[in-house]
């Protein structure tokens, strides 16, 4: 992970967004600590660089709320270079709309991108928040939610065939749903564009496990500090080929009748965490269940910059506080290995690196101490 | 601000057509009842024509003004190579390519359950009977290469596989993945708020 070509971000700019009137940030490269009280501003810091990178707020709240109260409209703005590179600009901003709505806007290098997709990739960032325990706890569905984000992230192909493979998925399962039963023949298109989808998405998934599955097992154990091995072990609900996957989908038509929705496909894979070959979500500890989310989101940062050549930003949000006193020590740790950190967190650990760009967030502005 | 009734109502009008705002049919409103009686007359003429005189080509299912629609009366045309499009808009861009010299068969739209249609709800019969009767050597699938055009071609093709001509696939419009401007929005919401299972 010490290739040339790493992204960092130098600048933050933001215009009444959130409870941020106006800010402008140098930042170094490394670990930025976000050192605050709860409600001052650090996760809007975080949430605005995650802005930048997905056009998606991670934050459940209304999207109008972005825009500082009494304000019409809302900009941020970042400047990332690549090291020996040019340094590329970045804008989002929002304005109200009459529907009480914001219209947004993103800008490259000043100019508007015409497409969503465009933005996906271009500042690639894993960001990592206390609900991702249930990335392990939860439902296979969060989990395929992890892989299908990082795959749309470097890969356009990726995107383009989820994207289609819901659509057919979407017209399929009404088809089932209608009474009299559809026919086979009626069926026979949608159950082979769902395989042609499948064709792509299901190895792809098997390939972005297999490169996270070495950077989990080596995040997990030096953050646990033990010799535990983590496996990720991914399990498609149907075979990738387009002629196994056919068949998969034959054998259950009828289910699939009674039930009204498709039972086989990508959209019920799931990925299982061992841990010493067992379930990590049944057996393993609350302490465990936390070092495994954190180490998929680095895992993810490693892949997702290994896949662009460009390393990726890591966000963390509030990650300390659940940690015990050596977890948290091991992290930072670990944290060193990128190229850029940016950590939120209540309180300064005892015992911290020196090389840390520490910047306090009071009430919507920075202080540097 | 209140206008005189008449006004009112054509404005009201308007307003139904697709991309016409307020601001645009008020705009409209005013020019026509400006414009010289003759020029509205032959609006209002034309508007009900549209709708008493124009009929479907009892053959090909465009749009015609008589039992054959142009294209089917013109004798220049191929009846070798038959064009299966969804709409007659479809069939119109097909034209403006100058490159197929064909017949037609216009479907009336493209398989989608979530829209209820079905192979019964489109010209899908009439196109079988035709190809008995004019049994020409190629049949060109032309829908757009979207979920639906690629199920209704999909569907065609198996219905038609044991035919003696060749059934060939053509994509209208954007290449595969490029309707993506709407729909990765839509893939995104779903893969950022997560609120939505797909199954
Ligand atoms: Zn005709």
């Amino acid at each position: 992970m010490r290739e040339s070509r790493k992204v960092v971000l130098e600048r933050l700019e933001l215009l009444d967004f959130r409870n941020y009137r106006e800010l402008e940030l140098d930042l170094p490269s490394g670990l930025v600590l976000l050192v605050g009280e709860n409600a001052q501003g650090k996760t809007a810091l975080l949430e605005a660089l995650y802005l930048l990178g997905t056009s998606r707020s991670f934050r459940a709240s209304r999207e109008a709320e972005l825009v500082r109260w009494g304000c019409l409209e809302a900009r941020v703005r970042a400047v990332f270079r690549r090291d020996l590179g040019l340094a590329r600009e970045l804008e989002v901003n929002w304005v109200r709309a009459g529907d009480g709505g914001l219209e947004r806007r993103i800008l490259r290098n000043g100019a508007p991108l015409r497409r969503l997709a465009d933005l996906l990739g271009e500042v690639p960032m894993a960001l990592f928040t206390p609900g991702d325990l249930s990335l392990i706890q939860g439902s296979p569905q969060g989990r395929r939610r992890f892989l299908d984000l990082l795959l749309c992230k470097v890969s356009p192909l990726y995107l383009a065939s989820l994207t289609r493979y819901g659509s057919v998925l979407r017209q399929r399962n009404e088809l089932l749903r209608r009474r009299p039963a559809p026919t086979l023949p009626e069926l026979a298109p949608w159950d082979e564009q769902l395989a042609t989808a499948s064709g792509v998405l299901v190895p792809r998934r098997q390939q972005v496990v297999g490169s996270l599955q070495e950077a989990v097992t080596d995040i997990f154990r030096r953050l646990s500090d033990s010799r535990c091995d983590l496996r990720l072990n991914y399990r498609p609900a149907a075979p990738p080929d387009p002629e196994g996957f056919l068949s998969a989908l034959r054998a259950r038509h009828r289910e699939e009748m009674s039930r009204g929705s498709t039972q086989v496909g990508p959209h019920r894979d799931d990925l299982e965490l061992l841990l010493d070959g067992r379930s990590l979500q049944r057996y393993g500890s609350q302490g465990q269940h936390r070092s495994a989310a954190l180490a998929l989101r680095l895992a993810e940062a490693r892949v997702m910059g290994e896949s662009l050549e460009e390393g990726a930003l890591v966000l963390l949000d509030d990650c300390l506080s659940e940690l015990d006193v050596g977890r948290g020590q091991r992290l930072l740790e670990i944290l060193a290995g990128y190229r850029q950190v940016f950590l939120t967190t209540t309180t300064i650990p005892l015992s911290f690196p020196d090389r840390v760009g520490v910047f306090r967030v009071v009430a919507g502005s920075i202080l540097r101490p | 601000m209140t206008l005189p009734e008449p006004l009112e109502r054509l404005v009201e009008e308007l307003q139904r057509l697709p991309t016409v705002g307020p601001k645009t049919a008020l705009r409209l409103a005013f020019h026509l009842l400006s414009a010289p009686d003759s020029q509205v007359r032959a609006l209002a003429q034309s508007l009900l024509d549209i709708k008493s005189k124009l009929t479907t080509c009892e053959r090909c299912g465009n749009l015609s003004d008589a039992g054959l629609c142009a294209v089917c009366r013109d004798p220049r045309r191929d009846p070798s190579v038959l064009c299966v499009v969804a709409t007659t808009r479809d069939l119109m861009a097909v034209e403006r390519t100058r490159e197929f010299r064909g017949l037609y068969h216009v479907l009336g739209g493209l398989i989608s359950p979530l829209d209820g249609i079905g192979p019964a709800q489109l010209r899908i019969q009439p196109l079988v009977d035709r190809l008995e009767t004019e049994s020409p050597s190629e049949l060109v699938l032309a829908t757009n290469p979207t979920v639906s055009g690629e199920a209704t071609a999909l569907y065609l093709s198996r219905l038609l596989s044991a035919k003696s001509f060749r059934v060939t696939r053509l994509a209208l419009g954007l290449p595969v993945g490029s309707d993506l401007e709407y729909a990765d929005e839509v893939t995104l919401g779903r893969a950022f708020a997560g609120r939505r299972e797909m199954s």
